[in-house]
């Protein structure tokens, strides 16, 4: 293990290189982790057609692995389990402790978030597309229970977890909207599905993703072929909601024009909770108005504002709680010399999540 | 008492006139009403301008007057207290409790509102620019403390329980919270009071004309950004920003009505702050907003109009006047005006010269 093949992000839009990187010396305090899987996430295929993006960098930052090499001084992990070599888990690095963020119970935005770190400084492995990762001392580091399949780890969606419980959480027999058929939209589909909603309709497309969407779980879906405006789509959930209107909409899908859609949809008094909204794409036409005058409650939730509480309640929810076939979500496996296919199958919207087993 | 003077509506921009109506019986379950106070609102005034309003309607929806007439069968106010006549109230319609929005616990969509109702239609007193004001059977109603005065029971329903009901859906503010306030009006001064009395550290009031601030600080206002002094967004911004340490206020209340107001409050909003939107009552239509920002800050947006609050909310926010809110309010009401006077009063109301103009139809 003295050197480690990584996939690296050379410049916007060139192919993923694969890299030879020397394995560091493990610290006191370090961990050295071999990667199992690490998903192919929107935001890196985004970032790799952004022009303003820099390279070099190890992408991948929603990962499992096997814990290679423990630095001296490590002997649990977050929730006070005992760590040793060969456990599977999933990591962060742990938050300062004394910014702002971290203050008032946000997620810390000084420490580093492996997956968006330069490649050319040492200890250069520091994303998932990796076969091995390097976490600097004291990580935050969660154990994956042995029953739990490592697919059902790396899928998660805490940040889901989190928006519905500033929310207020889904009521029992609740009608559900999910705008976007992609993975943001599956964890709100089994989340809203195990907290008692009566009926979740899920809008976007291609047929393939909605089609995965009913076997794990949607009650009715609306093809966006099908219904291709706004007005369109607007109408047929209003069919389908009994005239009403879905007590709860959650947005998923990135689109800069679903949050007016969304808000024309959700019923008098209803929540809308917007998590798909990551990136900024400038001001938009919305009417303020539904705001106050069908006094709708509005939340937004972004993985970097999840405590990583909810890491460790989305890992247990995924064992124990979600009884829906989520490993069918994961539809492309690739090894690591094969990632730009992997990158392909995400913007061709056929997979649904694809990911890389870097030591495959 | 054959006959009441009422200020009707007639249609857009004309002078509200006065004319007589006969008072009906009283018949069983109905109360009759001398009206004390109204408050001109600014939807009255909106209305007098909206080329689509239909009149004749006697405007006044927020109300406060005495029991002249009890029909028979009414004994009690809506907490089970006697009622009897010469007591002080605030009512509405009693909401139907069988309608969808009654069913949701939404403030009933079916009911009449007073205020609202053709004045060409049987009992025709129906608003509260009136001297008398006829309460259809089995109306809501609800007692105004004895040594509460009528300005502050006034107050109680401008707006306050709407205010009330949005910080409740908000979750509140938490001890300490800094505290936006966008608009300097009636409103504004509900988000304002209530801010400071649960527990806000600083509440900075944005808005004009400076007269207007000069009230907010007289009731509790740490801060005020005018807008004259402060004419853009961006100025605005930078204004709050350096007044909450470059972070952002934990809370933004909308009460301006201003269609660019909310694009505004999303960018002052701390990181995970809490952003309460009650001004936007007026539909004009989509405005640029950046959804992004409440995905990327993590806001919570809430929303809340008086057509969704239950009457709750209304005991709540007499109380709270009654017993929890110290300031002296009384002095939001500005201008007075007998009713033969009501154009004066839609008039001081829209050169923002009044806080708040009330109507005395009794003198």
């Amino acid at each position: 293990m003295d050197v480690s093949k990584a996939a690296v992000f050379v410049g916007p839009q060139r192919p993923f290189e694969i890299q030879e990187f020397p394995v560091p010396e493990v610290g006191p305090g370090a961990v050295l982790v071999k990667m199992q899987m690490a998903a192919v996430c929107g935001s890196d295929v985004h970032k790799w057609h952004d022009p303003k993006s820099k390279g070099p960098i190890i992408m991948g930052h929603e990962n499992v692995g096997l814990v290679a090499q423990i630095g001296r001084g490590i002997a649990e992990d977050a929730v006070g389990q005992q760590l040793k070599e060969g456990d599977r888990i999933v990591f962060r690095a742990a938050p300062c402790g004394r910014c702002y963020d971290c203050t008032v119970g946000l997620s810390c935005h000084v420490t580093p978030h492996y997956g968006m770190l330069p490649a050319d400084q040492a200890p250069y492995l520091t994303g998932g597309f990796s076969e091995y990762l390097y976490l600097e001392p004291h990580p935050w580091v969660l154990k994956i229970p042995d029953e739990m399949s490592t697919e059902r780890a790396v899928i998660g969606n805490h940040t889901v977890l989190l928006g519905i419980e500033k929310i207020d959480g889904i009521h029992l027999s609740d009608t559900v909207v999910v705008q976007g058929a992609g993975p943001i939209g599956m964890g709100a589909l089994v989340q809203t599905k195990v907290m008692g909603a009566k009926k979740v309709i899920v809008i976007g497309g291609p047929n393939n993703r909605l089609e995965l969407a009913k076997e794990v779980g949607a009650d009715e879906v609306v093809d966006i072929a099908d219904y291709p405006t706004p007005e369109a789509r607007v109408e047929r959930v209003k069919e389908l909601t009994r005239g009403i209107g879905p007590d709860v909409v959650v947005e998923c899908s990135g689109a800069s024009t679903a949050v007016q859609e969304g808000l024309e949809m959700v019923r008098k008094g209803g929540k809308y909770l917007v998590i798909g909204q990551a990136t900024d794409y400038g001001q938009q036409p919305i009417n303020p108005s539904l705001i106050t005058l069908k006094a709708v409650r509005m939340e937004g939730a972004m993985a970097s504002t999840a405590p990583f509480g909810y890491i460790v309640r989305s890992v247990e929810a995924m064992n124990s709680v979600i009884s829906f076939p989520v490993e069918k979500l994961i539809t492309h496996k690739y090894p690591l010399a094969d990632i730009n296919e992997a990158i392909k199958v995400h913007e061709s919207y056929e997979a649904m999540i694809p990911v890389i087993m870097p030591n495959d | 008492m054959g006959t009441s003077k009422a200020a009707v509506f007639m249609e857009p921009l004309k002078p509200l006139e006065i004319q007589e109506f006969p008072i009906p019986e009283v018949e069983p379950g109905a109360v009759l009403v001398q009206m004390q106070m109204a408050a001109v609102c600014g939807s009255d005034v909106h209305k007098w301008h909206d080329s689509s309003a239909k009149g004749p309607m006697i405007f006044g929806h927020e109300n406060v007057g005495s029991v002249a007439q009890i029909g028979r069968g009414v004994v009690a106010d809506a907490l089970g207290r006697p009622l009897k006549e010469g007591d002080r109230v605030v009512f509405r319609a009693a909401p139907c409790g069988r309608c969808p929005s009654c069913t949701q616990g939404l403030t009933c969509s079916v009911n009449p509102l007073y205020g609202y109702i053709p004045s060409d239609i049987p009992p025709y007193i129906r608003g509260g620019f009136s001297q008398y004001i006829y309460l259809d059977p089995s109306p809501w109603v609800l007692k105004v403390p004895d040594e509460m005065s009528t300005e502050r029971a006034l107050l109680a329903v401008i707006g306050n329980h709407t205010t009330l009901l949005g910080l409740e859906k908000i979750g509140g503010i938490h001890t300490a919270d800094t505290v936006v306030v966008q608009g300097a009006g009636p409103i504004g001064m509900g988000g304002l009071i209530q801010s400071k009395i649960s527990g806000a550290s600083r509440v900075i009031v944005i808005g004009g004309p400076k007269s207007r601030l000069d009230l907010a600080k007289e009731i509790g206002a740490d801060d005020t950004v005018d807008i004259d002094d402060y004419p853009t967004p961006e100025a605005r911004i930078d204004r709050i920003r350096e007044l909450t340490g470059s972070i952002g206020p934990d809370m933004v209340i909308e009460c301006s009505g201003a269609p660019s107001a909310v694009q505004e409050g999303l960018e002052m909003v701390r990181r995970g702050g809490k952003y309460l939107v009650l001004g936007q009552a007026t539909d004009y239509g989509q405005q640029p907003i950046n959804p992004s920002l409440i995905t990327r800050k993590a806001i919570r947006v809430e929303g809340a109009i008086a057509g969704v609050a239950p009457y709750s909310y209304i005991v709540r926010s007499l109380e709270a006047m009654n017993s929890v809110v110290s300031y002296p309010v009384e002095k939001l009401i500005t201008h007075r005006y007998a009713l033969e006077d009501i154009n004066d009063a839609f008039k001081a109301h829209e050169s923002y010269e009044a806080m708040i103009p009330v109507v005395l139809p009794n003198g």
